[in-house]
């Protein structure tokens, strides 16, 4: 009896398709092959051109979600790619509003020092737990207007939707102004939509 | 003291809630998502929505239940005494056949003779973690704005026997004269494949 309740309940949640996409492709811990990082808000990669060149705007804290793995994990190491010189950067990660229908930052669970940016991987180690199944938000802030990546062309999820009065955009971060230096906590209310959004990526222990 | 109930939840408590793609955004206002797309970033295009035809396209409802305030599309070409109508069914029954079910609430006409994002108030509720259909009918073919065939998640498969380099089935059309919707979805609807452009077909929650 508790073999068949046991598998009643993994098959009653064991829902798919959307769901199922997001934990699969931006949630994953380390596989059998090599450590690997994972996109905060990614979703998709078209072969050469999933990514795009962009610079950052200074003294703007820009936000991402991801979505833990389906078992939890330690999330090791956060990383963003710079392009050139001069400044620096400070990564952090957001916990979610409690309220689930409220895709917001909250709480500030993680925050890096600073780092001289470069032309290079700037990357630290975080080693925080995160809970299974929730939303979390991959933040940074540039000292200066910095050049890196932007998961513009078909690489992001659709986990914030699309501005009520927009016709052709959709949301992929949210943005607020932040003089460079420790993170908020929490994270500030009046954050605007915005659809450039720095790629951050993620790795997992 | 345990009831067997009690008991059974407690050594077999069920998985923490998904978090799927689709919230009320209290915190930053309302947003809308795309029926059939987890991508933010889609190509957009358009694309002619062919009148008496009912053009069914999937979603997926958040982990909880939710009410859904507006939907929306939006026709760049126009039709002077044109309609559109669109609804929300749910899945059939059978959750492993993906395909439209019974009608959940529908728009009534609204006027396509002016090009502009038209909206509708609804007050749907869906259950959660559940597939729902979004689906536009036309009494007049008229151009609306579409994301890419590459745009769209695939959650209607591919087709199996070809070698069609975009077999994804992007949507379900069926033969429909305008009017009313149907209180349950016709059968015999067929997918359309390729790398066809799909109708944005928007849904906003308010709970």
């Amino acid at each position: 009896m508790i073999r068949i309740f046991k598998n009643g309940v993994a098959k009653l949640f064991r829902t798919g398709t959307i769901g199922a996409h997001l934990h699969a492709l931006s949630a994953a811990a380390l596989n059998g092959v090599s450590s690997s990082s994972y996109l905060a808000q990614g979703c998709n990669w078209v072969a050469g051109t999933g990514v795009a060149a962009w610079t950052t705007t200074l003294d703007v804290l820009y936000v991402v979600p991801f979505v833990s793995p389906a078992r939890g994990g330690l999330l090791h190491m956060v990383g963003v790619s710079t392009f050139n010189a001069g400044g620096n950067i400070r990564m952090g990660i957001y916990a979610n509003k409690l309220d689930i229908r409220d895709i917001y930052p909250d709480e500030l669970l993680w925050e890096s020092p600073s780092l001289v940016t470069g032309a290079k991987d700037n990357v630290a180690i975080a080693d925080i737990q995160l809970d299974p199944n929730r939303i979390y938000w991959a933040a940074v802030v540039t000292e200066q207007a910095r050049g890196m990546y932007d998961s513009a062309n078909y690489g992001s999820g659709h986990l914030m939707g699309m501005d009520a009065s927009a016709t052709t955009t959709c949301i992929r971060a949210y943005t607020v102004a932040h003089t460079f230096g420790a993170l908020p906590d929490p994270f500030p209310a009046s954050a605007a939509f915005s659809a450039p959004h720095p790629l951050i990526k993620l790795r997992y222990m | 003291m345990y009831s067997i109930a009690g008991l059974l939840r407690a050594m077999f408590p069920p998985p923490p809630k998904r978090e799927l793609p689709a919230a009320i955004n209290a915190s930053i206002g309302a947003v809308d998502y795309i029926a059939g797309c987890i991508n933010s970033s889609p190509v957009f295009g358009t694309i002619a929505v062919v009148a008496d035809k009912l053009l069914a396209v999937p979603f997926w409802s958040p982990p909880y239940k939710s009410t859904i305030g507006r939907l929306a599309f939006e026709n760049t070409g126009t039709v002077v005494g044109g309609n559109a109508n669109i609804a929300i069914y749910e899945n059939v029954a059978n959750p492993k056949s993906l395909y439209p079910g019974a009608l959940v609430e529908e728009s009534g006409n609204i006027s396509i003779a002016t090009a502009a994002l038209k909206t509708y108030t609804s007050s749907a509720v869906l259950k959660p973690n559940r597939l729902y259909w979004m689906v536009i009918n036309v009494s007049s073919s008229v151009t609306c704005r579409a994301i890419l065939g590459i745009s769209v998640t695939p959650m209607l498969g591919i087709v199996l026997d070809t070698t069609a380099v975009n077999p994804f089935n992007e949507y379900i059309l069926v033969a429909s004269t305008y009017g009313a919707m149907p209180s349950t979805f016709p059968a015999s609807g067929a997918y359309v494949s390729g790398n066809v452009n799909v109708p944005i077909l928007r849904y906003q929650f308010t709970a």
